[in-house]
């Protein structure tokens, strides 16, 4: 987010400046592609087509806003010629109108939304282990506290405390994050 | 449970989350969410984490390092397609560049492609052309032509002075360019002279020559002893009187009655001699002789004897003062 506001004029993009934008942004513009295209393999290929265009025009690409912005209504643009090209109109229609419009608020919640969850991902990879996993589990995979307890040959008690180990664990780092959740869930309620 | 608790029971919050909850715990919860505000956020935060930690999935399936390899791929082909491309322009342009002027050269410069040059300073020469036709080339002329004529015409250019003994083939005409004239033949032998101020002498030997004027486009026929002048804008034919006009190919000089002045005059231009006659009694005789292959000083020794004259040569210079004795 501090990369939007710290506009960059014309800014060099040297090889280093791409790969570290990449690092910092490829998993989350993968992931918010997949949003709209439901495809990850066709996710991939955008956002890579992006960083290649980025890497071959790298002397001529004027970046008037943010790297980051520029990356994203780049990818925004390709998902929404994607989904325009593939024969199946009709099923991608709600996400045509959120992506045709520049400043769709629905695609930049969406945005948001992908961007906790890759922080969430972040923060999980760095729980204890045997957490980790449990959470995974649970979360991921779907099992049943008692699934997780049977497969992994524990109880089911040491299974919800771990969970709630990383609940409480995630609260406390993505919390900060979530802020401003309390004023959205108002202005809902007032609705 | 405490009722203001902040720290109410995390197992608790998440059977709520999980949906397992009893009504117990519900009732709990309730209290717990309506007893402080912060409550009521510690519980959307996790609901919103419980929520969002099913859409992580996807991050696992991403292979960052293996992804960044693709594009360092792709990219460096791209570039390297485009350094190509860029490389392959260049070459091109200069490809085509130096075709054109390699096609411009061979077309127009003599030595270096279709055509051949020849020059001659103080020698006279012979050449053969690719179809037989022989050139004799005077001193200090030149003829351009083609290696190897086309399918249609046989095109030379020449200054100075040449005589051709064209090869006949009435399918090709043999065309020269010289001076201000445009000679077309069949098959015939004649001479092509350029004199100093401009003018282009024509003398025909055998066959019949057209002589063309390149600015008026008038044309003369010429046959055997007639010779055509182009002169600035001026076409003429007239019975060619000179007997010396091959001269400097035949190596023969034949005077029959000739004015002593014009017997001079040849020798001048075929000795390359510059003569000067003091002696009055001279203008008014004629001279008939022949020389073959004669050197000056056999030419010198006769006329002393016949015209009764003495001949000094400085040089180039000859004089010509009455016989002392």
């Amino acid at each position: 987010m501090e990369h939007a506001l710290k506009t960059q004029q014309f800014e060099n993009l040297t090889e280093t400046r791409i790969e570290q934008l990449f690092k910092e942004h490829y998993s989350v513009l993968t992931a918010y592609a997949n949003k709209f295209l439901s495809d990850l393999d066709d996710s991939r290929e955008i956002v890579q087509d992006v960083f290649v265009h980025l890497f071959d025009n790298r002397e001529s690409v004027k970046i008037h806003t943010s790297a980051k912005a520029h990356l994203f209504t780049s990818v925004r643009n390709a998902c929404l010629n994607t989904i325009k090209q593939r024969k199946n109109h009709a099923t991608h229609h709600e996400n045509i109108k959120y992506l045709s419009s520049g400043f769709s608020l629905e695609a930049d919640k969406i945005l948001e939304q992908t961007e906790l969850e890759y922080a969430l991902f972040k923060a999980i990879d760095e729980l204890p282990e045997q957490c980790q996993r449990i959470f995974k589990l649970n979360r991921i995979e779907g099992f049943t506290n008692q699934e997780i307890a049977d497969q992994l040959g524990i109880s089911k008690r040491t299974v919800e405390t771990q969970i709630s180990k990383a609940l409480k664990s995630l609260r406390i780092t993505i919390g900060p994050m979530l802020a401003s959740l309390l004023i959205v869930y108002l202005l809902n309620a007032l609705k | 449970m405490k009722q203001n608790n902040q720290h109410i029971d995390e197992q608790l919050l998440k059977a709520i989350l999980e949906e397992t909850s009893s009504d117990q715990d519900k009732q709990e919860f309730q209290k717990w969410i309506q007893a402080d505000s912060a409550n009521k956020d510690t519980f959307l935060k996790m609901q919103k984490i419980w929520k969002s930690s099913k859409g992580i999935e996807v991050f696992q399936k991403i292979d960052e390092a293996a992804d960044w390899k693709i594009i360092k791929a792709k990219s460096g082909k791209t570039v390297q397609l485009k350094k190509v491309n860029l490389f392959m322009q260049y070459a091109a342009t200069v490809l085509v560049l130096l075709s054109l002027s390699l096609v411009y050269l061979y077309q127009t410069t003599p030595g270096f492609g279709k055509y051949a040059e020849y020059k001659s300073l103080q020698t006279k020469n012979q050449i053969v052309l690719a179809d037989g036709t022989e050139v004799f080339l005077n001193k200090e002329s030149k003829i351009v032509y083609p290696k190897y004529f086309n399918s249609k015409v046989r095109n030379v250019e020449m200054e100075g002075e040449a005589y051709f003994q064209v090869k006949p083939d009435p399918t090709k005409p043999f065309i020269i360019k010289s001076g201000n004239a445009i000679i077309e033949v069949l098959g015939t032998s004649f001479n092509v002279k350029n004199e100093m101020d401009g003018t282009t002498i024509v003398s025909v030997n055998s066959g019949k020559v057209s002589l063309k004027n390149q600015k008026t486009q008038e044309i003369v026929y010429l046959t055997k002893g007639e010779k055509g002048i182009i002169q600035k804008r001026k076409v003429s034919e007239s019975k060619n009187e000179e007997l010396n006009f091959n001269s400097w190919k035949t190596n023969v000089l034949t005077f029959k009655d000739t004015p002593i002045a014009k017997v001079f005059s040849d020798l001048e231009n075929y000795y390359g001699v510059k003569i000067t006659n003091r002696s009055a009694k001279l203008d008014t005789l004629t001279y008939t002789n022949s020389f073959s292959n004669a050197p000056i000083n056999k030419v010198i020794d006769e006329l002393e004897l016949v015209l009764k004259v003495h001949i000094t040569k400085k040089g180039n210079h000859l004089s010509i003062t009455d016989d002392k004795n």
